[in-house]
């Protein structure tokens, strides 16, 4: 038997939460770091405040879409959309939802899975700018996910790079937060 | 190019200078690569960015346009083509079936300069009415059809079918499915751009005016080009073994789109490659059947892996042992998703032979897999049975301030008990509101609002009311002609035209009444009043879609004029929440004392700035632009405005 040849994530929200965005500073970043990443989303009919769920691959592979249970790692970026992302998770995955530990009940895991919390949204106002509580999870991620693949300095720069100009200092700053909240 | 991408850093990544891009993004930069001179869409998911992408390009030589609908999309592009420039259509699955007449009789013309039609198939569906596989109606039409695995490829094949398109003089249609447009991956840097010949239309009336005589003749040549293609290595070379492989044996599988890259990765996961040869075909029609059938033939049993339909699997059903959705073993309909193509790989190759071969979480999945035969099948955000228990989707709604929302609820107030024909849209989601009763497709809502009129005239009973709810895009696309022949006819129902001024679903791209042009210059608008008029219309009222009371007195009056016997249209009008640059007006305030906590503006009106707590409801500011139609909404009058609606 081969070694799985990707590490898979689910990035999971809704409408507005800036998912697909996240997906996209991942993509950067992963490619800065010479890595191979694909990425889909999946949302309802519009993006108006639905559900929107986004698959990120990082490694050699064809396909944007992955097996149920082969997620290495669950970002839920709203709690709300945890139990919906769950089927996917590996049983020795990860869970990080944005939220406080009060979010944590009523999520059931299976399995040795790991379920850790982080209040992004709470970080992201704090430093001026509520909408960017996305990079303070992917911050929360690089901290304290054992093997998540992306690095803090291609993240940076892919933030640095994908702006818009006025937010980076900000965002970066979120980004920080999130990475040394664990 | 997206200009918000990073600059390149070829010293990192793979392969010097890729950028990660969305499939349609990737496609963008094969049309302006391949120095495409003309290209037309009408927006529609999963397509709409191919041509926002390639509108950012730098190209002096190309003009591109939002059309009015696919069939003139396809129209202009064709001319453009048979003039010898190199042109593109692009349009979602739905948009073909707009675009069938054009495309049916240019299979007989043909072009000249290369015309690839980008047609983006949506299995699942995720964002449209059908399921249809668009290879069906290329074969239907007789034009080749490339089937990409990955967005790189998609790419590359707008380069391959601008090569057949000039060698056969036919256009091509480029099937991209849902899951190529909107992934994304590492594409290569672009390329400089083809500087193919200038226009130079070489007038021959048997071809481009062909008379039935003549029909037939250019049948004749279609049939001949069609015969030949399969065995060019243009065509042919597409196809082939996605790994060497012994050759002989037991079973195989063929496969085609993102079916063959999630086998590709099922395979590798699993070190199977000579267990599980895998063929690919990227061009499924015309199939170069002999190639497939002289690779395959050997085998005993192939297993057919493809989206949406039973394409290849019925093309080569009767030389080759094929598996698939003719015997059950992939389902008839919804995504196929790693999850079916590892299953019915699994059932294919026999499950027991594999058991040693997966990794004890796969095991464990697949166990969860074979005891709830639902799972994995179809969009994992429907509430079919893949989703987990208990765990539903937040569902789509409209926007905070939404005018729709506004004109919905005024419907229901003014006709109540009519009946709503709808039509494809944000305002499909006035469902919710229960102001939505059918969608048929682009535009129907006129022609089923004059329908049910007819039907109804027939009984003896009491008059039945009916509204129809239209946008303004969609009625541009489809909806004036519905509406000249409901007129012509003497139908008499109440149309409402929604008006937000933009295409807001896809990502609101200009209208023809906004006069605005996709390369940003300005264009001549076409007020859409007008249109209504010159469609016959002698009964308009136009209002502000916030101003609540003068749209219900509109509506009332148009009710009464529609129980005379009158075509009576309203034009509602107010700019989407997406496109204001001001605030609609201040978040009204909430008397928690007057409200009684019914859930009228929560649950039935369902603004998604209100929310219901124990002591009341109370609105997020930051969600609220200030509509202020809340207030006209709650039935105890517990909703005020602070300081006056609109300021
Ligand atoms: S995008 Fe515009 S039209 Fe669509 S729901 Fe929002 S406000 Fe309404
Ligand atoms: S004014 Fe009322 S209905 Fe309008 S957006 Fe605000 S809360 Fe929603």
């Amino acid at each position: 038997m081969k070694a799985v040849s990707s590490y898979d994530i689910v990035l999971a929200g809704r409408g507005g939460q800036g998912v697909i965005y996240l997906s996209r500073i991942m993509g950067q970043a992963a490619l800065l770091q010479g890595l191979r990443i694909r990425t889909t989303e999946t949302h309802g009919m519009a993006m108006r405040g639905g559900s929107v769920q986004c698959f990120v691959r990082v490694g050699e592979v064809h396909g944007p879409l992955f097996r149920k249970g082969s997620a290495a790692l669950v970002m839920a970026l709203h709690p709300g959309e945890t139990s919906l992302a769950l089927p996917h998770l590996r049983e020795d995955g990860t869970v990080l939802i944005s939220g406080g530990e009060g979010e944590k009940t009523g999520i059931s895991l299976a399995g040795s899975q790991k379920l850790l919390a982080l209040d992004a949204d709470a970080i992201a106002v704090e430093q001026g700018n509520p909408r960017s509580a996305n990079l303070a999870l992917l911050g929360g991620a690089v901290g304290s996910v054992k093997g998540f693949p992306l690095e803090a300095w291609s993240i940076e720069a892919a933030i640095a790079g994908m702006g818009p100009a006025g937010t980076v200092e900000r965002n970066l700053e979120i980004f920080r937060k999130g990475l040394n909240s664990f | 190019m997206s200009p918000d991408l990073p600059p390149d850093n070829p010293k990192r990544s793979p392969g010097g200078g890729h950028r990660l891009l969305l499939g349609n993004e990737a496609m963008a930069q094969g049309l302006y690569e391949a120095g495409c001179r003309v290209a037309a869409a009408y927006p529609g998911t999963p397509s709409t960015e191919i041509l926002e992408s390639l509108s950012t390009y730098q190209a002096g030589n190309l003009h591109l346009e939002w059309s009015v609908n696919e069939k003139i999309a396809v129209e202009v592009a064709a001319a453009a083509s048979c003039a010898g420039l190199r042109s593109a259509a692009v349009m979602k699955q739905v948009g073909l079936n707009v675009a069938l007449d054009p495309l049916m009789s240019l299979a007989y013309t043909g072009v000249v300069g290369g015309m690839v039609i980008i047609v983006a198939d949506d299995p699942g569906p995720h964002s449209s009415q059908t399921e249809q596989d668009t290879r069906l109606l290329a074969m239907a039409a007789g034009v080749p059809v490339l089937d990409p695995v990955t967005p790189e490829e998609a790419r590359e094949m707008v380069h391959q079918a601008y090569l057949i398109s000039e060698r056969y003089q036919t256009p091509v249609i480029l099937r991209p499915v849902l899951r190529i447009c909107h992934s994304r991956g590492p594409v290569g840097p672009v390329s400089d751009r083809y500087e193919g010949p200038g226009p130079a239309f070489v007038k021959d009336t048997n071809r481009w005016a062909a008379t039935p005589r003549h029909r037939l003749t250019l049948h004749g040549e279609l049939n001949r080009k069609l015969e030949k293609m399969p065995s060019d290595p243009l065509v042919s070379g597409m196809n082939g073994l996605w790994r060497p492989s012994k050759g002989q044996g037991e079973a195989a599988i063929l496969a085609s789109g993102t079916s063959a890259a999630y086998a590709m990765d099922l395979i590798a996961e699993r070190g199977m490659d000579e267990e599980m040869p895998l063929f690919v075909v990227r061009c499924p029609w015309p199939l170069g059947e002999e190639g497939v059938v002289e690779t395959l033939g050997g085998f005993k049993r192939i297993l057919v892996l493809e989206e949406t339909g039973p394409f290849l699997e019925i093309l080569l059903r009767h030389r080759l042992n094929v598996s698939g959705r003719t015997d059950g073993l992939v389902p008839s309909e919804g995504e196929v998703t790693p999850d079916v193509v590892s299953e019915a790989m699994d059932a294919f190759f026999g499950i027991s032979n594999l058991r040693s071969q997966i990794s004890k979480s796969g095991e464990g999945e697949r166990e969860r897999l074979l005891s709830d035969p639902g799972s994995g099948i179809g969009n994992p955000l429907s509430e079919e049975p893949g989703a987990a228990a208990g765990a539903k989707p937040s569902p789509p709604t409209l926007c905070a301030g939404c005018p729709h929302r506004s004109s919905f609820w005024a419907l229901k107030k003014t006709m109540p008990g009519a009946i709503y024909t709808g039509d494809i849209g944000c305002y499909t989601l006035g469902i919710e509101l229960g102001a939505v009763d059918t969608v048929l497709c682009m535009g129907a809502s006129i022609s089923q609002a004059a329908g049910f009129y007819w039907a109804y005239r027939q009984s003896e009973g009491p008059a039945q009311p009916i509204a129809g709810v239209i946008g303004d895009s969609t009625f541009y696309h489809a909806g004036v002609p519905a509406l000249i022949n409901a007129v012509q006819q003497g139908a008499a129902f109440v149309l409402v035209i929604v008006d937000n001024g933009t295409t807001a679903m896809t990502g609101c791209q200009p209208t023809p009444g906004t006069g605005e042009l996709l390369s940003g210059k300005e264009g001549r608008d076409v007020p859409l009043e007008e249109v209504v008029r010159g469609c016959g219309v002698k009964k308009l009222w136009i209002v502000d879609a916030l101003d609540f009371d003068a749209l219900s007195n509109s509506i009332s009056t148009a009710a009464a004029a529609a129980a005379e016997g009158e075509m009576a249209v309203v034009i509602s009008r107010s700019p989407c929440v997406l496109n204001i640059t001001e605030r609609q007006g201040a978040v009204p305030a909430v008397d928690l004392e007057i409200c009684t906590a019914c859930g009228v503006c929560t649950d039935r009106f369902g603004c998604p700035a209100l929310v219901m707590e124990e002591d009341g409801v109370h609105i997020i500011a930051d969600l609220c632009p200030g509509c202020g139609i809340c207030i006209e909404v709650c039935p105890t009058g517990a909703i005020a405005a602070p300081g006056g609606r609109k300021g």
